[in-house]
């Protein structure tokens, strides 16, 4: 088996606070708000899954709530 | 960082705590640092940091700072403010610690109002501003505003004064350029470097976030253009 790592986004939805700053400027709208709330009672922000990882979401993110992490696929 | 922290949509204080961290862990000196929080929205400051801190007097960090500094001369120390704490009420303190030339590393996080406290009017507040205390906006007879990197670099005991925001992913890089030649100037012991950054307040100027981002490009910077206004490393 072949296992490769690929990078993924992150986000862990209990910190975020809703600011849009990373939708603002995703240059690939590779992210969207989702319509249930988390625990703070915002709506949490989302990746659908396809970008190209320039991880501006993680530099303009105020809450540490993004991650460009490494995901192990085979 | 995995920490969830207390500071209201939009704020800058996250990217900028979260920028310091990153060029602290890049100079490898977070066994050596000593930081100094404020009174005001970043008085909480050591909840997030794991580095030693320590908390002064509303104002006082700058002179907590030199104290520290000349005790453990071998150590990093760095303040780290908000304009209502650096430029209000710590005015005198910023001042004579610059004039001074102390090796210290202040960081001015600017905001134009009291955010803690609801916004309120700070001598940072850009003219025609409104603010809870100036409804009508800040007019002449409230003052104007002060420029806290300009009033700085006439004094010969600074040596490294740049003015920076958080409000673009450029900008945001740019910030933490500044924050590491900030810090390398005092671990090279040149001497007393400040960074301003300005910050997003959504709450205290009564904007969403997306406002905020414009309301600091068109209004601030306006005020407070951004750039280095003394280097002497």
């Amino acid at each position: 088996m072949n296992q490769q790592r690929k990078k993924h986004v992150k986000i862990t939805a209990e910190y975020c606070k809703a600011c849009g700053y990373c939708i603002k400027v995703c240059p690939d709208n590779a992210l969207e708000f989702e319509r249930k709330f988390n625990s703070s009672g915002y709506h949490p922000v989302k990746w659908k899954g396809k970008c190209r990882m320039c991880g501006l979401c993680y530099t303009v993110c105020p809450d540490f709530a993004v991650e460009i992490d490494d995901q192990e696929t085979s | 960082m995995k920490i969830r922290h207390h500071y209201c949509t939009g704020c800058g204080h996250g990217i900028i705590h979260r920028l310091l961290c990153e060029v602290i862990d890049e100079l490898e000196i977070r066994e050596k640092i000593i930081a100094i929080a404020p009174v005001g929205c970043a008085v909480f400051g050591y909840f997030y940091w794991n580095f030693d801190t320590a908390e002064a007097a509303h104002g006082r960090p700058p002179a907590v700072a030199a104290a520290i500094k000349r005790i453990l001369p071998d150590r990093i120390v760095m303040t780290y403010q908000g304009d209502g704490d650096l430029a209000a009420i710590g005015g005198n303190e910023m001042l004579h610690a610059a004039n001074r030339g102390d090796n210290i590393t202040v960081v001015f996080v600017n905001n134009a109002c009291y955010g803690m406290t609801g916004g309120q009017m700070a001598p940072t507040t850009v003219m025609n501003q409104i603010t809870t205390t100036t409804p009508y906006g800040r007019n002449i007879e409230d003052g104007y505003p002060i420029k806290v990197c300009e009033l700085l670099k006439e004094l010969e005991g600074t040596v490294y004064i740049e003015r920076t925001s958080v409000d673009s992913p450029a900008n945001i890089i740019k910030s933490k350029k500044a924050l590491k030649k900030a810090l390398n100037c005092q671990i090279e012991g040149k001497g007393f470097s400040l960074v301003e950054i300005l910050s997003m307040c959504p709450v205290g100027w009564r904007l969403n976030p997306q406002q905020s981002l414009e309301w600091v490009n068109k209004s601030m910077k306006k005020q407070f253009p951004l750039g280095v206004f003394k280097d002497r490393l």
